[in-house]
């Protein structure tokens, strides 16, 4: 839950030509690394067998708990299993699908019944669905709305990261089937509280409230200003400025509309695949357990890359591996040949990091205080409120990676040093 | 799975264009029409001045880099600055050595044995300027009229008749000799760089649309000035002509600009700025109105500096009191 808040700078836009594009749906590679993760966290054993035919949306693992299950994500034989290391999840027991060549996507629609709260909080949870905006479970996040006074969803739509485009795409390309899985959420969360929000210059937007103008009522979408982090631009909607906000991926609301109208698992996602390698960028439809080289290949490359990353430029992990799996809550993949990496100066004091985070520390103070040892006057200033958004090292002028220092005050290692400090004598 | 075929990296992978030297060149960018200004009253002496006063920090800093053993800092410009900053608030018939002398201290004394670049405590042209004023005051304060329309000769002394400048009149009270129009028009006598008001506001607004210098010291400073200067005239050219003799004579609004807004000895957070720029406007107007000198912006600059780090955690402090109560409780 958060405050809309008006801050945030404004990062040039290095999404075209990916976001003119439509969305593809990628073909199936050899293999798939499927992690052994419920959509609840909860880690799984394996119910099908080596060597056995599985079917796609099937349940291939199960964590022993009502709702923890782990879902084929095409049809093909399971090889076995094997211990990946992924940058977002450790080290990670992995299914080895080999797919089979299958008919194209045909779901069948059950009759939409009027389902309650609960029923679609459990159905989230049943059928695995992660928001890509956090990587948090879907039905967790919808509950914790459930019991905040006053919530407003917002389909989070506004791609507020330099490179990303695919939660525009999903909107451009199903927009009203979005707008239906938001409806749900609404429902889940007791509100009637939702918005979609997008980035869009006036004509774009005007374009987009004429292609759904059946479908999805225009005062449903809001614009976001266009800035990294997004904050909403909300005109006379100013009301909403004191109620919680929960910000849903688009993808994930999707999702939501998918298990409910079609009991579909979520097993894939849409991925923007640019970077100054990548030959035609385009968002993509890939299901989970995709290796990360089988993208890049699939959009070409003009050179080979040096750094391939996942997420975005400004919060993204750089990869070593091209064999990393994609999973829920990879929105990007970035292939870069060069990176600007200026080299690193003393603190010249600008003050631009404080001015620009959004969560309203002071980032060199605290990289101050941790290179000096201060470990137990961090405390005071807050470094657990700070979400990680690399606002602060992308202003530096210095070139310093304040944003890593911040977010190891906030982390374990910081919590330790500061517990070590209190009441030091020395 | 596990060999690795591309390099790893710290997020963000991508940066602003702005370095510290962009900025450093934005500053000199903006000192560069005040050189020219007063080149076209006093012919090319000032510019040699203020070329000595850069060149000698920049030597004393390569050598401080080379004494230290590190690697040289001179490409970033901060020692450029400061240099041109002295060289500009030294009088046109300054010998050269006096620019020289003060980059020289402000490099080796105050600015390299703190560390270096983005490490000082106190602003190095200010402690550079107080020491060369303190040392020699002889040379300070004694300026040429420039209405004479002939250029200074080039010699390292220069016997020319010095005129009172708006500061020493304000020093020693009574009338003001020069209208609000010479003024702004930069038509008296002064340092180098500090008398061309027009160029001075117009290098403000440059600096400030470039975002290289901070409206939240300047202002409060230029304000605070402003309100002294109108309850305490030491004019008789009542409360409005104390204002903007005030304002105009001396360094006081070169300070603002240039000196107060080094961002290494300047408070980050925006609050901190502003009692910053209050704290520096109350000190120079009290080192005007009771100091030795006429002009004492460069000492009242000193002086705030030691309060910079605490004026700018006060300053959070002070809108964070709630979220940090929250957070002990919790």
């Amino acid at each position: 839950m958060s405050k809309l808040t008006k801050t945030g700078i404004k990062i040039p836009s290095l999404k075209q030509p990916a976001d003119q594009r439509p969305v593809v749906d990628i073909p199936l590679p050899s293999r798939l690394f499927v992690p052994l993760i419920a959509g609840d966290g909860g880690a799984c054993q394996l119910i099908a067998n080596e060597n056995e035919t599985v079917q796609k949306c099937a349940v291939i693992a199960t964590s022993g708990t009502a709702n923890g299950f782990v879902y084929s994500p095409a049809s093909g034989v399971l090889e076995g299993r094997q211990t990946v290391f992924h940058p977002l999840l450790g080290n990670v027991p992995c299914a080895i699908i080999k797919c089979a060549k299958t008919k194209a996507d045909t779901r069948k629609k059950v009759p939409l019944a009027s389902l309650s709260s609960e029923e679609i909080i459990n159905l989230a949870f049943k059928k695995g669905i992660i928001d890509e905006l956090d990587g948090q479970p879907l039905a967790k996040k919808l509950s914790a709305c459930r019991k905040s006074k006053n919530p407003v969803l917002i389909a989070d739509g506004s791609d507020s990261e330099p490179y990303s485009s695919s939660s525009w795409a999903v909107i451009n390309q199903w927009g009203g089937l979005v707008y239906k899985g938001l409806k749900l959420a609404a429902i889940a969360a007791g509100t009637k509280n939702y918005k979609i929000g997008v980035t869009l210059d006036k004509n774009r937007f005007a374009g987009l409230l004429e292609k759904y103008r059946q479908a999805i009522n225009p005062s449903v979408f809001i614009k976001a200003d266009g800035k990294y982090p997004a904050s909403y631009d909300l005109g006379n909607l100013k009301h909403l400025k004191k109620a919680d906000i929960c910000r849903l991926g688009v993808q994930a609301c999707l999702a939501l509309y998918e298990a409910v109208a079609f009991n579909r698992p979520q097993i894939d996602c849409v991925v923007t695949v640019t970077g100054d390698c990548v030959s035609n960028p385009r968002n993509v439809r890939a299901p989970f357990g995709t290796p990360v080289e089988h993208l890049l290949n699939f959009c070409g490359l003009s050179d080979p890359p040096e750094y391939v990353i996942i997420g975005d430029a400004m919060t993204g992990l750089a990869i070593q591996s091209p064999d990393i799996p994609i999973v829920p809550g990879i929105t990007c993949l970035i292939a870069m040949k060069n990176r600007v990496q200026p080299p690193a100066h003393p603190c010249i004091g600008c003050g631009r990091c404080a001015a620009a985070c959004h969560a309203k520390l002071l980032p060199y103070e605290i990289m101050r205080r941790l290179d000096n040892m201060q470990y137990e006057r961090l405390d005071y200033l807050l470094p657990e409120e700070c979400d990680g958004c690399g606002v602060c090292s992308y202003v530096c002028p210095s070139g310093l990676d304040v944003a890593d220092k911040v977010l190891e005050a906030r982390d374990s290692l910081g919590n330790i040093f500061m517990k070590w400090g209190v009441g030091d004598e020395l | 799975m596990s060999y690795k075929k591309y390099k790893f990296a710290r997020a963000p992978h991508l940066r602003h264009s702005d370095k510290p030297s962009t900025m450093c060149a934005d500053v000199l960018v903006a000192l560069t029409p005040l050189c020219i200004f007063s080149a076209v009253y006093y012919g090319l002496r000032p510019v040699l001045l203020v070329l000595t006063g850069l060149g000698s920090a920049v030597l004393c800093e390569t050598i401080g880099c080379l004494i230290m053993r590190r690697k040289p800092t001179v490409p970033d410009g901060s020692a450029a600055v400061t240099g041109a900053i002295i060289g500009l608030l030294v009088s046109p018939i300054s010998p050269y050595w006096v620019p020289a002398a003060g980059a020289a201290f402000a490099i080796l004394v105050v600015k390299m044995p703190m560390g270096g670049s983005g490490r000082n405590v106190f602003n190095p042209a200010a402690a550079g300027l107080s020491a060369v004023t303190l040392c020699f005051p002889g040379f300070f304060f004694r300026y040429p009229d420039p209405g004479t329309g002939l250029p200074l000769p080039l010699s390292n002394t220069v016997n020319v008749a010095v005129v009172p400048s708006p500061a020493s009149q304000l020093a020693s009270g009574g009338q003001t000799l020069y209208s609000p129009i010479t003024l702004l028009l930069g038509g008296f006598p002064g340092p180098i760089g500090a008398t061309a008001i027009i160029i001075l506001i117009a290098c403000a607004l440059y600096l400030l649309i470039r975002r290289t210098i901070s409206p939240h010291i300047t202002l409060p400073y230029l304000a605070v000035c402003a309100a002294l200067a109108y309850l305490f005239p030491r004019v008789t050219a009542g409360a409005a002509g104390s204002v903007m003799v005030e304002l105009c004579s001396g360094y006081l609004l070169f300070c603002g600009i240039f000196i107060l807004n080094d961002p290494v000895t300047a408070p980050r957070h925006w609050l901190g700025r502003i009692g910053y720029g209050v704290l520096a406007g109350v000190l120079v107007m009290l080192t005007r109105y009771f100091g030795r000198f006429e002009e004492g912006a460069c000492f009242a600059v000193l002086l705030a500096n030691a309060f910079a780090t605490t004026l700018d955690r006060l300053g959070w402090y002070a809108l964070n009191l709630r979220r940090i109560r929250r957070r002990r409780q919790s």
